[in-house]
């Protein structure tokens, strides 16, 4: 145990875990599915309910975002030629040490683990492959809309998107600014119309009746990221994208045989992240990026819009805001420095690349691109050292977990502790290829 | 321990509640680092498993030498204090 950890802090947390123990917290407890007609609660019981995101959102500000400010597509925008050029510089430096396969987590097998992980997210776009608008039936049309109450649709739809894949769903009651004003070249709108439809380089339609967005989740491999940054470690993102392809195209299908439009999407169309925290599936962190209370921050979200009547879900609180004001973890190791070292949320931005109008971390978004040309990788540094991606394999995380939620005093010490036992470290990604794998490397042992 | 015509009395103490509490406390917490001792095994945390390790052990020893220093020196019995079979060799020890 490090010198850090003060014995006061170490009693203190030992009561706490204790109480919590006594109160019988268990890995995985949730609460038990209900009758076909209620909903089905995956939250663990010290997850809140409220009626707001706990980030506000400032109406008079936030609005819809054009994808093409977004650092990945407007670098060039933000930086002088100069700077440009030298980071290109530094990326092709990169590329040929990686060519040589001599870096541990870039080598010749794990750069082609990543570039496979691709491949069915290579196939999609908005409106485009699994993510077309178009109805896919496959007996028949035209379909009789499905009746059923707005819990049992709300429950039907999250068994189905666990089905193709997703580690959890929820639903919210779209919010269009959530939608983005311009994403792949085209201006997005929402039109009185029966059917979505493009008209390519100009503009893409949502009918109005699309009042739902359903938030999915896919969970990424914790070995992996525990590699981060290396291409081992950006081959669970790559695999994620494709996973989110497969599980949002098949998800539009089914609503699409129920007799609704469905209009499936990963990254493009609107920023998931809000989506999802809409949804009930977990909050904002100092990241700036999404964290499930269940999975933490080493998931991937996609989302679909319908017209299906359902039950919505509210957003949720289990004490992640408080959490990452004591802990910084993530700002701290971020290899770019791009993360946030404030105290408290804000709704200052960093730069044109940041939507404003919503209280956050806002992160520098072009030295986190730098950083991603530099290392020739997507990084992730955030991701493998935040406490709250863990492999749940003991019942002391949930543990952790529920003191966070519900008592945020013990912040700094669980903050602390997680330190002192070492968690957060990258790992040696040669071993990775003698582990024994379970299902997309998720669950390995 | 008294002598009453030509029989021997043992007055043997009962263990007071806090102290079997303190036990399955004891035991729950061992339980608790072992699991995790076990889990962050599996988790691959290297650091984790043996700060896990080192806390069982050290638990497991010094509830241990706790123990058998209560054995040895378990204190007096209060005058009128009821008593049980359990305790007798404490009283033994008292005379000696």
């Amino acid at each position: 145990m490090s010198d850090d950890l003060k014995r006061r802090d170490f009693l203190a947390g030992c009561v706490g875990a204790g109480g919590l123990a006594a109160a019988g917290v268990f890995p995985g407890a949730a609460l038990p599915s209900m009758g076909e007609d209620e909903f089905v609660s995956t939250r663990p019981w010290w997850v809140r309910q409220v009626d707001e995101p706990v980030l506000a959102i400032d109406p008079d500000v936030y609005a819809s975002y054009d994808q093409h400010k977004n650092v990945l597509s407007a670098y060039r925008d933000y930086v002088s030629e100069e700077r440009a050029r030298e980071v290109a510089e530094l990326n092709e430096a990169m590329k040929r040490d990686v060519e040589a396969g001599n870096l541990p987590g870039y080598r010749r097998e794990d750069q082609a683990l990543m570039l496979a992980g691709w491949t069915l997210r290579g196939t999609g776009n908005m409106n485009r492959g699994l993510r077309s608008w178009a109805q896919q039936r496959r007996r028949g049309d035209p379909v009789v809309p499905w009746e059923a109450s707005p819990e049992k649709a709300a429950n039907v739809v999250k068994k189905a998107a666990r089905f193709f894949g997703s580690a959890d769903a929820g639903i919210a009651l779209l919010d269009r600014r959530h939608v983005f004003s311009r994403s792949y070249g085209v201006d997005i709108h929402f039109e009185d119309v029966e059917e979505p439809y493009e008209i390519e380089n100009e503009k893409a339609v949502i009918p109005e009746k699309v009042k739902y967005a359903i938030a999915v989740v896919v969970r990424m491999s914790p070995d992996m990221a525990s590699l981060a940054p290396s291409q081992l470690c950006d081959a669970t993102s790559s695999l994620g994208y494709s996973r989110l392809e497969f599980t949002v195209g098949h998800l539009g299908a089914f609503i699409r045989n129920l007799g609704y439009t469905a209009i499936p999407s990963v990254n493009g169309l609107g920023s998931s992240i809000p989506f999802a925290v809409d949804a009930g599936l977990g909050e904002v962190g100092r990241t700036n990026r999404f964290i499930s209370p269940i999975y933490g921050p080493a998931v991937q979200l996609g989302k679909v819009l319908t017209d299906m009547p359902m039950a919505v879900d509210k957003p949720i609180h289990f004490g992640l805001k408080e959490f990452c004001i004591a802990c910084g973890r993530c700002a701290e190791s971020c290899p770019a420095k791009s993360l946030s070292f404030d105290d408290e949320p804000s709704f200052e931005i960093r730069g044109e690349w940041n939507n404003p109008g919503h209280q956050t971390w806002y992160e520098d978004g072009v030295s986190c691109f730098e950083f991603w040309e530099q290392s020739n990788s997507y990084c992730s540094t955030c991701i493998m050292v935040c406490p709250w991606a863990k492999k749940d394999k003991t019942v002391l995380h949930e543990i952790v977990k529920a003191s966070s939620a519900k008592m945020p005093i013990l912040d700094r010490f669980l903050a602390s502790m997680d330190e002192s036992f070492g968690y957060g470290r990258q790992k040696d990604p040669d071993r990775w290829w003698d582990l024994d794998l379970l299902e997309h490397g998720i669950d390995s042992m | 321990m008294g002598k009453e015509a030509g029989f021997s009395i043992l007055r043997v103490r009962k263990r007071p509640w806090y102290v079997w509490l303190l036990r399955v406390a004891w035991v729950l917490w061992l339980l608790i680092w072992l699991e995790f001792a076990i889990g962050s095994r599996q988790e691959l945390e290297q650091q984790a498993f043996t700060t896990a390790v080192k806390v069982l052990i050290v638990s497991v020893f010094l509830g241990l030498a706790l123990y058998s220093w209560k054995l040895r020196y378990p204190g007096k019995m209060a005058e009128g204090e009821e008593s049980t079979s359990r305790n007798f060799r404490a009283e033994i020890n008292d005379k000696k």
